[in-house]
């Protein structure tokens, strides 16, 4: 396919507000997973979370907006990550090209609807019926960085960042737009909490993917965007490129509404068509940042579909879930953003807490920091509720 | 490259689901606001799955089965859907529980089913179809969303059949919740009264669209689905240049442009402003309405879209929707034109052409 740029990275998670520090950390293996601070829950001292250090105010000033009480955390997050990224791919959104923005959430404005659901009705009191909606960051971010040619917003549960990346590349191939901002954006939500502990896959403790002994996921926060731009945008303004969205896939299990299927079917082909789509051979993936939420069936089925495309002879793999916490309709865009900058800087992740290997797989994901490696090609996948399967593969721009 | 309309299906306040019909009987509003006309749902789903599914989920599984059904397509190469506020019924339930008794006592159906793609997942589940599945939730514009992307994907190759569509539902809380904001009209209305409305507001209502896109025309092909636009945010002015560029790039002009279907709800500011828009440019077409018909929702234009391609198909328009009472000989090309009426942006243009 035609060549997708990749100019700019923005996000804040539990390890950083930014860039630079989401790198430091990753290099650090510093894990943002800790005792719930902000989210007012009956289950603060029970569970840990990758909750964001700031109160909304102070995000507020982060985000630049003096109207932080009547946004949502959500909408404060994706305000400083999609900032971010624009910053750095150093866009002029006044040069006629068309940009547009995809990009996702699982619950929108949850936060301050339950916290405002049951209130008397004031002009500040209603304000959460509005920015409920999914699809109202994307309305803050369009208005306060002047974008309008097209904009949408996705919400497939915890694959909804990756369908957004992979959209906007199929807009761009489309030649319906030059340049792209794509992510997604969920802050912590009691109703979010709740429904996965109904669920009985929240871990107490820190979470560990892929080990025999995994309990289940911890929850997270957090945006991030990468921007994408075709190639005559990029040679309009001269510009260094950060990587190439190489492929990319979604398919659906079929299976059950909240479970995966043991043999990993719809994992399995979202991977073999991504792979397909950026007409490459498998093997030349040099890492693969898995969805690895720490659940049973979650890394169950996931590594079965590994093992369906590799065998016992699968390349290096992490899940860096047990640095953010699954951040669910962010966690598509903030695990991409992780892996250009795995290719960037040479660099393989650790999985964190690991003790014991899955028995029943010869393999075993990376457990310490690989640096000085040569990473050309980055596979990373997100799978969600409902089947929703998402496969993206990120490459060195040559 | 043309992409063809095969089936479609729509559960609507009013009597739609049956194709062999058209708008023939009409039901006035008994609420405050519109609630569907419910095919009989056991015919399509088991009744020991039907029991745990909400109102949203029913509707949209059904009408999805419908429209296949009539296009003959068992295993759609996608499925598409598009929704404002999703699957409110569930995440209501699951939020009131969570709030009355503090977070605990908790149970994980409501929870389960309150995920925005919980529709185009239980489809996928019904039909054993492992294909590309998405949920676009832009407030009012998620089915044109769905149909640029079913169009990109016609055009990438590889895709022969596709399914769109586009659903919500209307619940009493999220009805009395939207009242604060002045969403909704304060004095009752009629069908007949509401679009020569003088104030502010609209009707509620619900609704699931879907359709089958395909690349082949059969004998079942209700017309063709041309193109779409959506912008964020434009002045009246820019609307227009958007229009007129929209149009030349399908090769059309304004005057080839037999009937607009706009989105008049009752809200006097919002209406005014469909009128305008008819009224600069296609004066010499049929405009045509229907938000009297099913009440507002984030899903209301895909009704539009189902109007316009039985327009096409039966080539007749039915006199309750014929809002500036022209006549026409042959129809042959149809604009939908929807925006959100409460921020007045969101703007779309979906072109459908006779087959």
């Amino acid at each position: 396919m035609s060549n997708i740029y990749i100019t700019g990275l923005g996000i804040i998670s539990a390890i950083g507000d930014n860039c630079v520090e989401n790198l430091n950390s990753l290099t650090q293996s510093k894990s943002g997973i800790k005792t719930i601070k902000h989210l007012q829950t009956i289950h603060k001292n029970e569970f840990v979370v990758g909750e964001i250090s700031y109160s909304n105010k102070e995000l507020g000033e982060i985000a630049g907006v003096n109207d932080y009480a009547k946004q949502s955390r959500t909408a404060l997050l994706a305000i400083i990550a999609a900032k971010e990224a624009v910053k750095h791919s150093n866009i002029d959104l006044n040069d006629g090209l068309r940009t547009g923005i995809i990009s996702a959430s699982t619950v929108g404005g949850m936060d301050i609807t339950e916290n405002y659901y049951t209130s008397e009705s004031t002009q500040d009191n209603n304000n959460f019926i509005l920015t409920h909606y999914a699809s109202n960051h994307v309305e803050v971010i369009c208005d306060l960085l002047g974008i309008n040619d097209f904009s949408a917003t996705i919400s497939t549960a915890c694959s909804s960042s990756a369908n957004a990346i992979m959209n906007g590349a199929r807009l761009i191939k489309s030649g319906r737009l030059d340049r792209v901002i794509v992510g997604g954006t969920d802050a912590l939500s009691k109703f979010t909490l709740n429904g996965f502990n109904t669920l009985m896959i929240l871990d107490n403790e820190l979470c560990k993917p892929f080990d025999e002994n995994r309990k289940g996921l911890n929850l997270g926060e957090g945006a991030a965007y990468l921007v994408l731009e075709s190639e005559e945008s990029v040679k309009k303004s001269n510009k260094k490129v950060l990587a190439k969205v190489l492929g990319y896939a979604n398919a659906n299990d079929a299976y059950h509404q909240t479970a995966s299927s043991p043999e990993g079917n719809g994992a399995t082909l979202a991977m073999k068509q991504a792979i397909k789509s950026a007409n490459i051979s498998a093997n030349k993936i040099s890492y693969i940042n898995v969805h690895g939420t720490g659940t049973p069936n979650n890394d169950d089925s996931e590594g079965t579909a590994l093992q369906n495309i590799y065998g016992d002879n699968v390349p290096a793999f992490s899940s860096t879930k047990s640095f953010t916490g699954h951040t669910l309709g962010a966690a598509g865009a903030i695990e991409a953003v992780f892996s250009v900058l795995a290719i960037n800087n040479n660099l393989i992740y650790p999985n964190l807490n690991l003790k014991n290997n899955i028995e029943k797989f010869k393999f075993k994901p990376v457990t310490k920091l690989i640096e000085n490696k040569d990473v050309d090609v980055v596979l990373s996948n997100s799978f969600g509720f409902g089947g929703n399967n998402s496969t993206i593969i990120i490459g060195k721009a040559k | 490259m043309e992409v063809y309309i095969n089936g479609i299906n729509a559960i609507s306040p009013q009597e739609t689901y049956d194709n062999s019909l058209f708008l023939n009987e009409i039901i006035e509003y008994s609420d405050e606001f519109l609630t569907v006309i419910k095919p009989n749902y056991k015919e399509f789903i088991k009744a020991n799955v039907l029991r745990r599914m909400s109102n949203i989920i029913r509707m949209g599984v059904v009408s999805a089965r419908m429209a296949m059904q009539e296009a003959n397509v068992e295993n759609p190469d996608a499925i598409i859907v598009g929704t404002g506020l999703g699957c409110m019924t569930d995440t209501e339930k699951f939020l009131n529980r969570l709030l009355e008794n503090n977070e605990s006592l908790l149970t994980p159906t409501s929870f389960i089913q309150s995920t925005h793609n919980t529709v185009g997942a239980q489809i996928a589940v019904m039909i054993s179809c492992n294909n590309y599945n998405m949920t676009y939730v832009n407030k009012n514009n998620g089915f044109e969303t769905s149909l640029l992307d079913a169009l990109m994907m016609f055009e990438e190759g590889g895709a022969d059949n596709i399914l769109v569509g586009a659903v919500d539902e209307m619940t009493p809380d999220n009805h009395k919740l939207k009242k604060r904001i002045n969403a909704w009209k304060n004095e009752p209305a009629t069908i007949s009264t509401l679009l020569s409305s003088k104030t502010k507001g609209c009707i509620a209502g619900e609704g699931s669209t879907f359709t089958v896109l395909s690349k082949n025309k059969t004998e079942q092909t209700y017309a063709k689905f041309v193109d779409v636009f959506t912008i964020y945010k434009a002045t009246e002015e820019d609307l227009y240049t958007k229009l007129l560029q929209f149009l030349e790039e399908n090769n059309l002009s304004v005057n080839d442009i037999d009937v607009v279907v706009t989105g008049n709800n009752g809200d006097y500011e919002s209406d005014k402003m469909y009128n305008d828009f008819t009224s600069k440019f296609f004066l010499q077409s049929v405009q045509v309405v229907y938000k009297h018909l099913i009440g507002e929702h984030g899903s209301a234009s895909a009704f539009g879209f189902w109007l316009a391609a039985k327009i096409l198909k039966t080539q007749t328009i039915p006199e309750i929707v014929n809002f500036n009472k022209k006549e026409t000989s042959k129809i042959k090309n149809i604009l939908v034109y929807n925006f959100d009426y409460y921020f007045k942006n969101n703007h779309s243009f979906v072109l459908l052409q006779e087959a």
